[in-house]
């Protein structure tokens, strides 16, 4: 009986080692995966502020567009759930304005690029994104909607 | 033994249970961990995608509005350009051997099918642009692509035959119908909206008749709708027993493109080189000649002089590179070149330099027997796809015909541009019936378009022609309703837009019984911008109206009419930049 006792005991210990050196063996693997989630919690609302920011661009008239992001680049810090964003925009002109007299047809193209960058984890060091597009303006009064 | 040998196992038993919950539990983590990386991944791939194709969109809307004309013919127009930061390139061809290919629809009046992938026709005056977003490997293959379809419609098509920025009233009509097009009702839209909510949007009203308004059918609702309040009058009937009835909606403002009309005349003037014309008064004078018999009793009418004074001086029309001539026989004053009306830059003292006025002193159109004047008897008439034709003579009162002989310039139609007030009226003592007014409107009629800067003020009257007339200020036209008038064409004013009846026709009163009253059949596209809403044709502040329809026991029927589309581009010799807008946008 007694040596029966011992065996449960044994067994126990041996199932808390086994378990224990299967924990620790994936240990790393969870920690990898809270370290990929922190990032992608970090990652997703970078592209969102990247293009909110280019949405906010895309609705400015040429005019303000060059008063507000010439000469480039402009940096912006954005604070969000609990991490500092570091955001620079580019704004780089590639066809103007056409002025005949004191008329601006106010058409022009622009090629904007933004780059979101931050420090989510130390470990990990710096990460950034990157967006680029172009954006159209016209001289209407109006933002251009759907009908 | 049995007993023992069972406690044996428990060390098995627990590490299996323990390790299959621990494997469950990893896996759903492991699940779990791969899904957020794939949907971050995606999420991102999918941004990076989509400001790829909002590139390509911008380079295409750019090309489009500079000249709406780009790429729909050969050769083939392709665009491919690398945003190196992103590691991504968009495409787009208009090739229609490619898959894919974009068409550019902007300015053909028909619709063009697409035989490669993915099928379908685009219909006339729209775009539809298709962009194959791809992101690219650092050694140059894709690494990923999807397709973007972006449908453009021009910005100068109202989808609606009645709408405004400002209050809108329609009042004392018999009927009003706008039954829409195949897939949907009619519409009235006004984006006013009075901050007090006090003063409607919407203003259906009739003194005394009943005033009938139908917009839909069984299938097709119709709909009367603005942010602002709308108001019905007692004596309003919405749709007859046959029809649903509308609804009476609030709805968010809908704006619509601002058409620069500066902008028109400019890019039109340097592009046609019409004739210079001086603003001022041209009055029309006709004097009878007649011939044979010894004396005044026994003399024969032979023909008719005209004589033209030029704010008061003798002019004459082939003096000034025959940019008109009058009709010999009706008197019709046609206008047969592309002029342009701007005021000298050393102005003459005395002189009105701010109007550009047709006045004829004569009332009584004549005409051969069996025939009227070659200049409206088939006026010429751009029309898209499915509409219909009107043909057939049109009498008239004295009329400012826009006309050019298709036989000499096939597929033209004159403008006029101007820089001052544009009216045509006419001061015969007989014409109206009121001794108090001196002078009515001239009916306006033929082809073509009146682009002007400031006032424009016309008569309407049996036209089966088409007009565009577009103004920055007020646009006043007075129906004359002797017979039906079938009125074709676009009315857009930057400012107010009235539609009232004639001081020339006192038959402003009920039909008898059992007598149709004359109707207007409008495939007609109205807007007013009203961008001085303090200014309005009532003069009430506390009852303002932007675009106004009073036409006492009539009946309004509205039908589609696309071809003013063509109209403005040829009246601006197709280098009319109409802004080009995007209706809607999805993934392929």
């Amino acid at each position: 009986m007694k040596y029966n006792k011992g065996l449960t005991f044994a067994e126990l210990l041996t199932t808390i080692a086994i378990v224990s050196c299967i924990i620790i063996s994936i240990s790393a693997f969870f920690a990898r995966g809270l370290i990929a989630v922190k990032k992608n919690q970090a990652l997703l609302p970078g592209y969102d502020l990247a293009k909110g920011r280019i949405e906010q661009i895309r609705r400015c008239s040429y005019d303000t567009l060059i008063a507000s992001y010439l000469p480039s680049p402009k940096e912006v810090k954005i604070f969000q759930n609990g991490i500092t964003y570091n955001m620079e925009v580019n704004t780089e002109v590639i066809y103007r304005p056409e002025i005949s007299g004191t008329s601006n047809d106010g058409r022009s193209l622009l090629r904007v690029t933004v780059n979101v960058q931050w420090e989510a984890i130390k470990e990990q060091g710096k990460k950034n994104i990157t967006l680029q597009t172009y954006i159209y303006t016209d001289p209407l009064v109006f933002p251009v909607s759907p009908l | 033994m049995y007993k023992s040998a069972s406690k044996k196992g428990i060390a098995l038993i627990s590490v299996l249970l323990i390790l299959t919950v621990l494997v469950m539990f990893i896996v759903a983590y492991g699940t779990l961990i791969t899904g957020s990386q794939t949907n971050a991944s995606t999420y991102s791939g999918r941004i990076i995608l989509q400001e790829l194709a909002e590139a390509g969109l911008g380079k295409a809307l750019y090309e489009l509005n500079k000249n709406p004309e780009w790429a729909s013919g050969t050769p083939y127009e392709r665009v491919e350009e690398d945003l190196s930061d992103v590691r991504g390139r968009f495409l787009i061809t208009f090739d229609p051997n490619e898959d894919y290919c974009s068409i550019n629809n902007l300015t053909k009046p028909t619709s063009t099918s697409r035989s490669s992938k993915p099928g379908g026709n685009v219909p006339p005056y729209t775009a539809e642009i298709i962009i194959k977003a791809s992101l690219v490997e650092s050694n140059g293959s894709i690494k990923g692509s999807r397709y973007y379809a972006i449908q453009l419609v021009r910005g100068d098509f109202f989808d609606k035959h009645v709408s405004s920025e400002g209050p809108i009233i329609i009042r004392n009509l018999y009927k009003y119908m706008d039954t829409g097009t195949s897939d949907r009702g009619g519409a009235i839209h006004s984006n006013y909206n009075d901050e007090d909510d006090e003063k409607p949007a919407i203003k259906l009203l009739s003194e005394s008749s009943l005033m009938e308004i139908c917009l839909g059918s069984i299938r097709k609702k119709g709909i009367i709708s603005s942010p602002g309040l709308i108001h019905k009058g007692p004596n309003v009937v919405l749709d007859s027993p046959s029809t649903v009835d509308p609804p009476l909606e609030k709805s968010s403002a809908t704006p619509k493109g601002d058409l620069d009309i500066n902008e028109l005349i400019s890019r039109g003037v340097a592009e046609s080189s019409p004739v210079p014309v001086a603003p001022g008064e041209y009055k029309i004078e006709r004097e009878a000649v007649y011939s044979g018999g010894d004396g005044l009793e026994t003399m024969v009418f032979d023909h008719y002089t005209y004589k033209i004074t030029h704010n008061g001086a003798e002019y004459n029309l082939n003096d000034h590179d025959s940019w008109a001539r009058i009709d010999p026989d009706s008197g019709d004053f046609i206008i047969e070149k592309d002029i342009y009306v701007k005021p000298p830059s050393h102005p003459i003292p005395g002189h009105n330099h701010d109007i550009f006025r047709i006045n004829f002193t004569y009332d009584d159109r004549k005409t051969r027997t069996g025939s009227d004047s070659p200049a409206i008897q088939s006026p010429q008439r751009p029309v898209a796809e499915g509409e219909t034709v009107y043909e057939g003579p049109v009498n008239s009162n004295i009329p400012v015909v826009l006309f050019k002989d298709p036989n000499v310039i096939p597929d033209s139609y004159p403008t006029v541009f101007s820089r001052c007030k544009v009216e045509f009226i006419n001061s015969s003592p007989s014409i109206s019936s009121d001794p108090s007014v001196d002078s009515v409107v001239a009916p306006l009629m033929g082809t073509g378009a009146i682009i002007c800067e400031k006032d424009l003020k016309a008569g309407i009257q049996k036209n089966h022609g088409a007009l565009v007339l577009m103004s920055c200020e007020d646009i006043n036209l007075e129906a004359i309703f002797e017979e039906n008038i079938t009125f074709s064409g676009f009315l857009y004013a930057k400012d107010d837009l009235h539609i009232v009846p004639s001081l020339a026709v006192d038959s402003w009163r009920p039909p008898d019984i059992g007598v149709e009253a004359p109707a207007l059949t409008a495939p007609l596209t109205m807007y007013s911008g009203d961008i001085n809403p303090d200014d309005n044709a009532l003069d009430d502040p506390n009852n303002p109206v932007s675009l106004d329809i009073n036409l006492p026991y009539r009946w309004i029927t509205f039908e589609n009419y696309s071809g003013y589309l063509k109209l403005i581009d040829e009246a601006t010799k197709y280098n009319y930049a109409f802004p080009v807008k995007v209706k809607c946008y999805y993934e392929i």
